[in-house]
């Protein structure tokens, strides 16, 4: 539950940050990397991330 | 797409074998007569297999044509329809699966009437899936009819027609025969074949520039003609209120509304234990992810080996930038290849869909309602083959006549009624003891009719040149996507409802 609101909350306020701080999004992380598309590549990563964690955890119970 | 024509013959040979294929397997597998195998394949499916079948029930030609299309033009503000889609099975993965599956048998309205009275139950929950999957099934038409012009390099209404029948005749015909089991195994063949189709086409891209994403995003970027412009907001979406906050309101749609599709939670219940539920979704969720990526490096490689002019002036929605992509990459072969990737997929998401619409029709609407649970299994089966021929023959009707409505627009309004009407309700159910039938009932009609009453006073049907009634104009309602508002609705009104319910009561009803 409490990974459910957290990743989804993230993916709330990166839609959020997108409309109200767009130089913030366009910020670079390494070369023509910025901000924007780092925090989809890790929203990606935390969603495989979350069911994988909680598969296992559910299993091992 | 001069460069694709000749190759028609190679994709009508290739659709010929697999659909003969799949007709000859399914004729041979082992199938007992029964409502649980014709609906859920006897709930005996492996997790593996079910995670690639959820795959390819839940990636459409939105995913694989549409989103890196709008990504190639759009850019970052492409993204929305590749990430929102991904990140949903957080909450399908975490929130819903595993509850869905221990409560009810085959559908939404089971789910609901185990607690609440089945009768009311199954009918609101009946009539949500039915309008959910046949938007759906619309727009997947609609999107294989489009496709007859770059694919088959046939032209004309005539030509979209001829694809749009004969592919909705394909599938009736094959759920009618081979039920959940044949649906199971085209859309694991599909998942497979798209899969292997898109992670060819993606290296290619990659291997392109040598290997340098860096490269990639500059590139798409510089040839763009928008600079570092197209890598950051505001190129789709642009600056205004009512246009932020329509892509604000889109997104909450696609993250919550994936939740809310009835083709996947009657998915889940073909396998038969929480252990195996957890396991697909983990396959699912990976894989999908994994797309989603795949579907991204396609988008920005298109706009980087294309150019934006190419890609609009072929399809000014981008509809075939993947396949103008893969002409320049890898010739008529990785064309043909995606063609026929793009066409599984359609039929695979299609014969999901119509299943699903037809088991609300005959286990909700008609054993639950009309007949009240008093139907023996022959005789629901007999209406569930009905229902498939009905729900397979309106939408191919209505498909003909919805062909000049953008898929994006007819997907958007699927999950958004989803998200409205359905998820409310069915995450009530799930987690809080104290729901109640009018509570129920209050949020999925609630959330149904907020939505589609939003949609039909939205910018999308009247008041812009664009819109379905350019000449009319009655847009009370400024988002082209009502999820903002209709989401939360729903949820109120099944808080409210319920609440009302038990003070006039004075005790917990059923």
């Amino acid at each position: 539950m409490e990974v459910t609101v957290g990743v989804v909350g993230l993916y709330v306020l990166n839609a959020v940050l997108a409309e109200t701080s767009r130089d913030f999004m366009a910020a670079t992380v390494v070369g023509p990397l910025n901000v924007g598309f780092a925090l989809a590549l890790f929203l990606l990563a935390a969603t495989v991330g979350a069911t994988q964690w909680h598969g296992r955890r559910e299993t091992r119970r | 797409m001069t460069s694709t024509t000749h190759h028609y013959a190679v994709l009508v040979v290739f659709l010929f074998f697999v659909v003969g294929a799949l007709f000859l397997s399914v004729w041979a597998a082992s199938y007992r007569d029964t409502t649980s195998d014709f609906y859920i394949g006897g709930g005996r499916l492996t997790a593996t297999r079910n995670g690639l079948a959820l795959f390819g029930d839940y990636m459409s030609a939105a995913a694989l044509l549409g989103n890196p299309g709008l990504l190639a033009l759009n850019g970052y503000d492409g993204i929305p329809y590749v990430l929102g889609p991904a990140v949903a099975w957080t909450v399908i993965g975490l929130l819903v699966a595993e509850r869905f599956h221990a409560t009810g048998r085959f559908t939404v309205g089971d789910s609901l009437a185990d607690r609440l009275r089945p009768r009311s139950a199954h009918l609101a929950a009946g009539i949500a899936t039915v309008v959910v999957c046949l938007m759906y099934l619309v727009a997947q038409l609609v999107a294989a009819g489009a496709l007859a012009a770059p694919i088959l390099g046939v032209h004309g209404t005539t030509a979209e027609r001829v694809v749009i029948v004969s592919l909705g005749s394909l599938m009736i015909l094959y759920v009618i025969i081979g039920g959940m089991p044949a649906t199971t195994m085209v859309q694991c063949f599909k998942a497979v074949i798209m899969l292997a189709g898109g992670t060819v086409a993606a290296l290619m891209v990659l291997a392109r520039f040598r290997w340098n994403p860096g490269a990639l995003l500059d590139t798409a970027a510089h040839r763009s003609g928008h600079g570092d412009a197209f890598l950051r907001p505001g190129v789709r979406f642009g600056s205004a209120v009512a246009s932020k906050l329509d892509s604000l309101s889109l997104q909450l749609t696609l993250v919550l509304g994936a939740a809310g599709l009835p083709h996947l939670l009657m998915r889940i219940h073909t396998v038969s234990t929480a252990r195996d539920v957890r396991r697909s979704i983990r396959w699912a969720t990976a894989l999908i992810c994994s797309f989603a990526l795949i579907g991204g490096v396609l988008g920005i490689g298109a706009a980087a080996v294309l150019g934006p002019h190419r890609i609009f002036t072929d399809s000014p929605s981008g509809n075939t930038a993947v396949l103008l992509l893969a002409s320049d990459l890898g010739g008529s072969l990785l064309v043909t290849l995606l063609a026929c990737v793009a066409f599984a997929t359609i039929l695979a998401v299609v014969a999901g869909v119509t299943l699903t619409a037809a088991t609300a029709l005959a286990h909700d609407l008609y054993g639950g309602v009309i007949v009240r649970g008093a139907i023996s299994q022959r005789r629901e089966l007999v209406v569930a083959r009905a229902a498939v021929l009905l729900i397979g023959v309106v939408a191919t009707a209505l498909s003909l006549f919805a062909r000049d409505l953008s898929i994006s627009f007819l997907i958007g309004l699927a999950f958004a009624v989803a998200a409205s009407a359905i998820l409310p309700a069915l995450l009530y159910r799930l987690y809080w003891k104290g729901f109640t039938t009018r509570g129920a009932n209050w949020s999925v009609y609630g959330g149904l009719f907020s939505c589609l009453l939003l949609i039909a006073l939205s910018p999308q049907v009247s008041g812009t040149p664009s819109a379905m009634l350019p000449h009319a104009d009655f847009a009370a309602f400024p988002l082209r996507n009502p999820g903002l508002v209709t989401v939360p609705f729903g949820f109120f009104l099944g808080w409210l409802g319920s609440v009302l319910d038990r003070r006039g009561e004075g005790l917990p009803r059923r």
